[in-house]
């Protein structure tokens, strides 16, 4: 999932950092709101957490793997906007430290994986049954959270003219909509388990209607 | 009962690091695509990486140098999130 170096043009690794950096912006406020009032220090465990599992690849068919991504499980935990800063500070690490995903193509990873996954995670999880976090809405937004990660890389490598898009389109879905199901399955029963075991409960949908 | 609490994540984070060993070695989605449609090649490294491929390069290819690896990650973005929040709460204190 993670894009490295040299597969984009830098047209498309501008655009996309560009646009990564202002959604993030244009989300100030919310961040702020959410910084302010969650536990800062639990986040950076639920980061360390995300990061440990995004190590683990496990084989999902003869010859291909896939890992966790994990922004539908924090966003379920967090909210969108701070979902988004803990996939970011996630993914830049990755790419400065191991490696893992491209430093110039940092932008169109955090795109992929923070903005896309987390805000789409959210869409899922807080609009039907009236914004409750139900199990399976959470196994469709972690499902959906790296379909829709692998469709905007694939839209990526085919407007950096990489590959033909409709070419890499198809078999990326294919194997990301497997991969997902494992996401899907793993946020569906971790939320509810650390929302029994831990402090951390389901971030509500109230909160970020009343500002 | 409220120690406990505390402990679950990291409990849980602790068993995913000790299983990363394990973990598959087959090329990811996006990889696997990357050969099938042959642009792997395109592949450019970065000048420098302290950890490339979830190894520390000093302690080798073993299952020491992924956790030990896997750990320095974890512990890198505690700290960042303990400073920020650290600065949120001294942030705090000054507006009051």
């Amino acid at each position: 999932m993670h894009i490295p170096d040299g597969f984009l043009d830098t047209k498309t690794m501008i655009v996309s950092a560009t646009v990564s950096v202002a959604v993030i912006a244009l989300n100030n406020k919310n961040i702020k709101r959410a910084f302010d009032e969650q536990p800062i220090a639990s986040m950076g465990m639920m980061a360390a957490f995300v990061f440990v599992a995004q190590m683990l690849n496990f084989p999902i068919a003869p010859g291909v793997s896939g890992h966790l991504l994990g922004s539908a499980l924090v966003t379920a935990l967090f909210g969108p906007a701070a979902g988004m800063t803990i996939m970011t500070a996630v993914v830049a690490l990755q790419a400065l430290l191991f490696h893992d995903g491209g430093v110039m193509a940092l932008g169109a990873n955090v795109l992929n994986m923070a903005v896309l996954g987390c805000w789409g995670a959210y869409a899922v999880q807080r609009i039907p049954f009236g914004g409750r976090i139900r199990p399976v809405l959470l196994f469709v937004s972690g499902w959906l959270s790296i379909v829709l990660a692998a469709f905007a890389a694939s839209v990526e490598l085919g407007v950096s003219a990489t590959v033909p898009f409709n070419v890499v389109v198809w078999p990326m879905l294919l194997w990301h909509a497997i991969i997902g199901v494992v996401e899907g399955v793993i946020t569906a029963v971790t939320v509810p388990f650390l929302a029994k075991v831990t402090v951390l409960k389901p971030w509500g949908k109230r909160e970020i209607e009343e500002s | 009962m409220n120690k406990l609490k505390k402990l679950w994540p990291w409990l849980l984070a602790a068993m995913l690091l000790a299983l990363t060993p394990f973990a598959s070695s087959f090329p990811d989605g996006l990889e696997r695509v990357a050969e099938d449609l042959g642009f792997t090649s395109l592949e450019r490294n970065a000048g420098i990486s302290l950890m490339p491929d979830y190894t520390i390069p000093i302690a080798g290819n073993g299952a020491a140098s992924t956790i030990i690896a896997g750990v320095v990650g974890a512990a890198v973005l505690v700290i960042i999130f303990w400073a920020v929040d650290r600065a949120v709460r001294i942030h705090k204190r000054n507006m009051r």
